[in-house]
């Protein structure tokens, strides 16, 4: 009976402990913001220039490595899907299944997974230098608030990488399916255009953006926030790195899931089904 | 921009300060720094002196107490309320301090643009300035991490000056230069001090001949408490 006791208690606390996480993590979006939005009445063309740098390193640097997953990523989803439509005779059914798995599903993900392996990892060892070197206490005793020239400009520009990344990816991802399908089926361009026109709609649009907005938050205010615990020396910089990353991870995948989740049960009740 | 307002008192309340391995570093101090003059801080090793500057430059916030300026008690204040003062304190590492992804002349520029006290042409020509007086044109566009420790240490504390505070907090500024460089900064922090833009200067140093330089009277920290010996130091 002690035991089992002791084992609620601790899993009460673990629950009180992620919940005080969270909200520690809503409060220091919220002060970023208003810290660069609202009370930034000097400096912005230094924020906007890291802003910019950050955009240059997660994602113009990012596009490389986006290329390859994106091409691979696009020619296996229509070698597959193809092969097997093909032989119920449904071809023309190659742009729903391409705008599911691309567009709704794989594209942001994949994005956010390479994402998070090339920036996260990036931003929380970055701050965790930072904070070790004592530049954040400079930046502080310059009269530069850290949450508007750290923060913020990483947050908005990590933001707009990803979302930019993803709508590379999914580009790439299905003029990539193209060719793989008009190697293989001689398929014609019009066809194929007019196949994945007929599935777009503007829901697609919609989980898209809200998938690529918020992993994107979620990335990079978690790299933030660990690189910036770090306290005292260099050794709890890479601690701080791989928890990020675990972290970001599990938000990552977790919203996507809860997203497209969503997203099908709306379907359904509008077909009529719940 | 932020109108910097000038520091024409400031104390100490009950302060107390501790670190949580060492709550008590700091205890019950209650203090008036009186302007206008050097202070050196001394005590033993380990007693408190280095937390001591950052409590007084706003880094460290105490835990309890409080710390008045000009009648205003600036404990509790955010960082954009307390940002008029902070214009006016400056303080320099006993190391580290310089943005390590951006150069020695971006590193000194920085807060100079970022409030808006220069334009860049002012802010290029007062670099060069301090760059060619102190010997370190040619690595202007170095990284922090190419140039030596010592170099690093001097563009942090010049940063600190060409903000001009009037209260200024320097932890050990004298050490791991050579002693050209020592001196320059010693000739350079007199020329300062006589122009009078800075006007009170708290600082450690190990090198008692420094503290001389400066005619500075003792403020000492030990055992958690600190107190002012009005007489300067040998």
């Amino acid at each position: 009976m002690v035991f089992l006791l002791r084992q609620a208690d601790h899993l009460g606390a673990q629950v009180f402990d992620f919940f005080a996480y969270v909200r520690t993590l809503f409060f220091m979006v919220y002060l970023s913001l208003r810290s660069g939005l609202f009370e930034q009445t000097q400096g912005m063309r230094q924020v906007l220039s890291v802003i910019s740098a950050q955009i240059y390193f997660t994602g113009w640097q990012g596009l490389p490595l986006i290329s390859i997953l994106a091409i691979a990523t696009g020619g296996i989803a229509i070698i597959q899907s193809s092969t097997q439509l093909s032989l119920l005779g449904g071809s023309a059914m190659v742009g729903n299944i391409l705008v599911l798995v691309i567009v709704r599903e794989v594209g942001p993900l994949l994005t956010a997974l390479m994402v998070i392996a090339r920036s996260g990892t990036a931003v929380a060892s970055e701050l965790g230098n930072m904070k070790v070197n004592r530049e954040i206490e400079a930046l502080e005793i310059m009269g530069i608030q850290p949450l508007s020239y750290i923060v913020f400009p990483r947050l908005v520009g990590g933001v707009i990488s990803v979302v930019c990344l993803s709508f590379y990816f999914n580009l790439v991802a299905l003029v990539g399916g193209f060719f793989v399908s008009k190697a293989l089926h001689g398929m014609q361009l019009s066809f194929y255009f007019e196949s994945l026109a007929n599935a777009f709609a503007v829901e697609d649009v919609w989980l898209f953006i809200v998938k690529s907005v918020f992993s994107g938050l979620i990335i990079f205010v978690l790299g933030c926030y660990q690189g910036l615990s770090v306290q005292h020396s260099s050794h709890e910089v890479p601690q701080v790195t791989a928890r990020a990353v675990v972290h970001s991870i599990f938000a990552v995948t977790g919203f996507n899931l809860i997203v497209s989740l969503l997203s099908y049960l709306n379907q359904l009740v509008r077909l009529g089904i719940l | 921009m932020i109108e910097r307002k000038k520091i024409q008192s400031l104390e100490f309340e009950r302060m107390s300060f501790g670190y949580e391995w060492r709550q008590d570093l700091l205890h019950d101090i209650t203090l008036q720094i009186p302007l206008g003059k050097a202070w050196h801080v001394e005590g033993p090793s380990g007693h408190g002196q280095t937390t001591f500057l950052r409590v007084l430059a706003g880094l460290s916030t105490p835990t309890s107490g409080a710390m008045v300026i000009n009648g205003e008690n600036v404990t509790e204040m955010s960082f954009d309320e307390f940002l008029p003062y902070r214009l006016d304190l400056g303080y320099t590492f006993q190391s580290g301090g310089l943005l390590s992804n951006r150069n020695l002349a971006e590193n000194l520029a920085l807060p100079l643009l970022y409030h808006k006290l220069s334009s860049l042409e002012q802010a290029e020509a007062k670099i060069s300035a301090y760059a060619e007086r102190f010997g370190f044109v040619k690595q202007l566009d170095q990284r922090p991490a190419f140039v030596s420790a010592g170099l690093r240490k001097l563009v942090s504390a010049l940063r600190t000056l060409m903000f001009e505070p009037s209260f200024l907090v320097m932890d050990d500024p004298f050490s791991g230069f050579d002693q050209q460089t020592a001196q320059a900064l010693v000739k350079y922090l007199h020329e300062v001090w006589e122009s009078g833009f800075v006007k009170t200067m708290v600082f450690t140093s190990a090198d008692s001949a420094y503290v001389n330089e400066f005619k500075a009277s003792i403020l000492r920290v030990e055992n958690g408490k600190a107190h002012l010996e009005e007489k300067a130091a040998a």
